[in-house]
């Protein structure tokens, strides 16, 4: 039901249509509760380990509710984006530092629990899907999902704002704080290399 | 253009039902985080409650103390008066305790005095 309700939320993408639509929350609590599974997901995507992205996700709940929490509420999606965005960023900032100065023991983007739990394998279709189908469905998931973290970060941010969580090229741009020819630029470029990488979509 | 929206929307119909496939443990870390941040809210209203109370119940005596006065105007010239006369009568009696203490010097004084004028 919650799911139904975002995905209808996600295919108005222009300000008229956010603007006219009602909000699925009113207040900060609904919102988190909203957007809290899709930013953990995300979030893993980026950072390839559960700890971290459940981390950087209380991070940025924390900074909305302690910052932005008497904002509109129709603020504080691209808000909260643009705060787990610069979260991320700090991540890879302290990643990158960190595997210069100790070289010999790089850290690991595999998530320990990956090697042994398969996130795609408990995947729920359709109910009318068959095992079959189930099975290929998880399949595909786990491939997208390696795919878009092999993207560069900048376009794995514009396609996870722009065709996972259906922001606007607007709202995308305030959540990478960039023009919005860049968010289109970087956007296409991510569904250039994704349907690339991902040639079982086009035939399915 | 068609062949595009049919990509995407399926990449989006992948990636929402990865959504579906969060484990019981990470919902309840979620669920643990999101209430640590709306936690936070609460100290904040509770550390400013004591200062605007204290400050309220400050002011209520205050003003009290102002309203209810009683007017001790009177009363103080009174105490003043009072005081006045006791310090000036404690003074007097000071002198006269020397004069008498004094009496047989001063009679043998004005004696000598007669005696060598006469």
């Amino acid at each position: 039901m919650e799911q139904q309700t975002h995905k209808t939320y996600q295919s108005q993408n222009s300000i008229a249509d956010l603007a006219a639509t009602p909000l699925p929350y009113s207040n900060v609590e609904d919102f988190l509760k909203f957007i809290e599974r899709r930013a953990f997901h995300m979030a893993r995507i980026n950072t390839g380990d559960t700890e971290t992205a459940l981390d950087i996700v209380q991070d940025a709940m924390y900074k909305l509710v302690e910052k932005y929490s008497h904002k509109a509420a129709k603020e504080w999606k691209p808000l909260f984006y643009r705060i787990l965005s610069s979260k991320l960023t700090d991540y890879y900032r302290r990643k990158k530092i960190r595997d210069k100065v100790f070289i010999w023991s790089k850290s690991q983007t595999t998530d320990e629990d990956q090697q042994f739990y398969d996130p795609a394998a408990s995947a729920q279709g359709p109910v009318s899907e068959t095992p079959d189908q189930m099975l290929m469905r998880s399949q595909r998931i786990n491939r997208l999902s390696q795919s878009v973290q092999q993207l560069p970060s900048r376009q794995r941010q514009a396609f996870m704002l722009r065709c996972w969580e259906g922001l606007s090229t607007i709202e995308t741009a305030a959540a990478m704080q960039c023009s919005e020819g860049s968010v289109k630029t970087h956007y296409s470029r991510a569904m250039h290399t994704l349907r690339d990488m991902l040639e079982d979509y086009r035939h399915d | 253009m068609t062949k595009h929206s049919t990509f995407e929307d399926k990449l989006r119909d992948d990636l929402h039902n990865l959504e579906e496939t969060t484990r019981a443990p990470e919902i309840f870390r979620l669920a643990q985080a999101r209430n640590r941040a709306l936690a936070q809210t609460e100290p904040t209203s509770a550390k400013l409650l004591w200062p605007v109370m204290g400050a309220s119940v400050a002011s209520v005596v205050l003003a009290t103390v102002l309203i209810f006065q009683p007017d001790s105007t009177g009363s103080h010239n009174q105490l003043g008066n009072q005081l006045d006369n006791q310090l000036a009568s404690e003074s007097m009696i000071d002198d006269s305790i020397e004069l008498y203490e004094d009496l047989d010097f001063y009679y043998w004084l004005a004696e000598t005095d007669q005696n060598g004028t006469s």
